[in-house]
């Protein structure tokens, strides 16, 4: 399969969207840890 | 050049090999997930009611 | 009685379509959306119940229709129309004739014979035991003999997909690897034949038990072996989902990945490590150690997470090289609002891809670890997750290939082209905002599967804070927008198949 070659980043609308899914990811984790944190309490 | 496009690399070996991906698809999770499981759950003791 | 080497050339990709294909594709698609009607309307009536201002249904029925709902969707619709699939990534795309059509056929009758049994059994009373079956809640003995029957049908249309992919290597019907849509479509077959063999495993005995021939069976071992074929039928799915998601690429933008060898690598990950992901149903249950659960849903299910995270790049990759290709170069997002937005294809790919990843994706990632588990399990949350996956996620790709799989391999013209275009935006919105709402509200602690969580004839009073009737609400308003949806989804495909204009046999059009 032939594959494309690019000489700078071929999608950089790609990029950006990976940025904000990364950061709604880390989000998402920190309030889950939070949210237990504040249930759960450990000690 | 024209050795370099001919020649196929072992991944693609690997990829193109239904029955070892099928073998692998099978045993994986049968051991790790399953077979691991059971054992677990066979090794419980067994919970005895007060009387 | 159809010749096994009839076929036609596609005006548009030059591929054989046998006939044998052809119909077994359309029987099974067909019966699919039939199942989907089915789904729907429960889908309403759960809904209606749920939600506090209408209560509609009494208890009893509720449980019932869940259970319904939950049969007919996530396995009869999605594995009848995942079964077609399999026709397509076989026989089609590797320019072959089907393997044994015979048998496939015996499937398809398998199938369908199992699904009915199942469903009069749940209509009638006899298995309010929802889509788990959880013992020690027993069913008639002919419910569990359905999904027998049903799993046994779906195991053949799995074989006949391999053994038509062994006739293409055989007769060099294509040149070097498998195309990656057929490769996606053959780790869904894999990871498809893993999960009706768990499910042979849990359902025989259980059958069995229901006769009265064995006494006990282990709730704990149950669910264990239930969850290799609960889960695992969902990534079969996803899988099967990617694989649609290139397909629609390329049909709708001219998208290829920017690097296969990536993306077979992500399908090869998910053939070998996804199915492990079963363990996170098992999270709260005590017996099971730490190493266990740990050891498949944080460590050897994140090499499948990794395999989603690549996917989920390499597609809009994929689109953004195709559209900068097309000319749309300006700015950042110009590959994108430029898109054809105004054909059905693109809004079903987009839709199911951000659901699937953003909702349905980190949810599930973040329930799926061992500690966060236990605040999320049996809440709403998990409910709002798998309606993230499934439904905006796989459901809305199979409707969006619908619209190219019926002009393209039935030869019909759409009818109600305008509805086929705004109904993924229907369905899509209708889906995120059910989903948002039912994980906000599951957050807060409403429970899952039950009839009222305004507990207003329990015997022991509790109201929720009244953000969770809030969160309850617009939820119930996004299953309205997504039952419309998909009704509108049903209409179009039915009356396309049945009254479409006959398209001539080199008519290259799409939509």
């Amino acid at each position: 399969m032939a594959e494309e070659k690019h000489d700078s980043f071929p999608a950089p609308g790609t990029f950006v969207i990976g940025m904000v899914f990364f950061t709604l990811f880390v989000l998402f984790y920190f309030l889950n840890w939070k949210w237990l944190s504040m249930i759960w309490i450990v000690g | 050049m024209k050795k370099e496009e001919d020649r196929i690399s072992g991944w693609q070996i690997f990829y193109d090999d239904l029955s070892l991906l099928f073998l692998l698809g099978m045993v994986i999770p049968a051991v790790i997930y399953l077979l691991w499981g059971v054992m677990e759950y066979a090794n419980a003791p067994t919970a005895v009611i007060a009387p | 009685m159809t010749n096994a080497a009839e076929f036609r050339t596609c005006p548009i990709t030059g591929k054989k379509v046998f006939k044998t294909t052809q119909n077994l594709m359309w029987i099974n698609a067909v019966t699919a959306v039939v199942f989907i009607l089915i789904g729907g309307i429960m889908a309403l009536l759960v809904a209606l119940t749920r939600w506090p201002a209408v209560h509609l249904l009494p208890a009893d029925l509720f449980y019932r229709f869940l259970t319904a709902h939950g049969l007919n969707m996530l396995i009869f619709w999605i594995v009848f129309f995942e079964i077609a699939g399999l026709y397509f990534g076989s026989s089609v795309l590797l320019n072959v004739r089907l393997a044994t059509p015979k048998l496939a056929w015996l499937a398809y009758l398998l199938m369908l014979v199992g699904a009915v049994m199942v469903d009069i059994m749940v209509f009638t009373g006899r298995a309010d035991v929802m889509f788990t079956s959880y013992v020690p809640l027993m069913a008639h003995p002919l419910y569990y003999l359905g999904i027998i029957l049903f799993a046994v049908g779906a195991l053949i249309g799995c074989g006949i997909f391999f053994a038509t992919w062994a006739i293409a290597r055989a007769e060099k019907t294509y040149e070097g690897s498998v195309p990656l849509v057929t490769f996606g479509l053959t780790a869904a077959a894999i990871i498809a034949v893993f999960t009706l063999s768990a499910g042979a495993i849990i359902y025989i005995p259980t059958f069995l038990w229901s006769l009265g021939i064995i006494k006990n069976l282990d709730a704990a071992m149950y669910r264990l072996i239930f969850w290799g074929l609960g889960h695992s039928s969902q990534q079969i799915n996803v899988t099967a989902m990617v694989s649609i998601w290139y397909l629609l690429g390329a049909l709708t933008v001219g998208a290829k990945p920017v690097n296969e060898k990536i993306c077979r690598t992500a399908f090869v990950l998910y053939i070998l490590f996804i199915n492990l992901a079963s363990e996170h149903h098992l999270l709260t249950d005590p017996t099971l150690s730490s190493a266990h659960k740990i050891a498949n849903t944080s460590y050897f299910m994140y090499l499948a997470v990794l395999a989603s995270m690549i996917h989920a790049l390499a597609i809009p990759m994929a689109l953004e090289v195709a559209q900068r290709k097309n000319g749309y170069t300006k700015g950042l997002f110009e590959w994108f609002t430029k898109a054809p937005w105004g054909q059905p294809g693109f809004p079903a790919l987009i839709f199911s891809l951000f659901i699937f990843g953003f909702i349905g994706g980190i949810t599930g990632v973040a329930y799926g670890t061992e500690q966060l588990a236990i605040k999320s399990h049996n809440t709403w949350a998990m409910t709002g997750h798998f309606h993230g996956t499934v439904v905006g996620g796989t459901t809305l790709a199979f409707m969006g290939l619908t619209y190219y799989v019926i002009p393209l391999i039935f030869r019909r013209e759409l009818i109600g082209k305008k509805l086929a275009t705004i109904q993924p935006y229907i369905f899509g919105i209708g889906i995120v905002l059910m989903s948002l709402g039912m994980g906000a509200a599951g957050t807060l602690g409403s429970p899952r599967r039950h009839w009222d969580v305004t507990f207003a004839v329990s015997i022991i009073p509790f109201s929720f804070d009244p953000t969770v009737i809030l969160f309850t609400t617009v939820a119930a308003i996004g299953a309205m927008l997504a039952v419309t949806g998909g009704a509108i989804y049903v209409l179009v495909s039915v009356l396309s198949v049945f009254f479409g204009r006959k398209m001539a046999a080199n008519e290259a059009k799409i939509i």
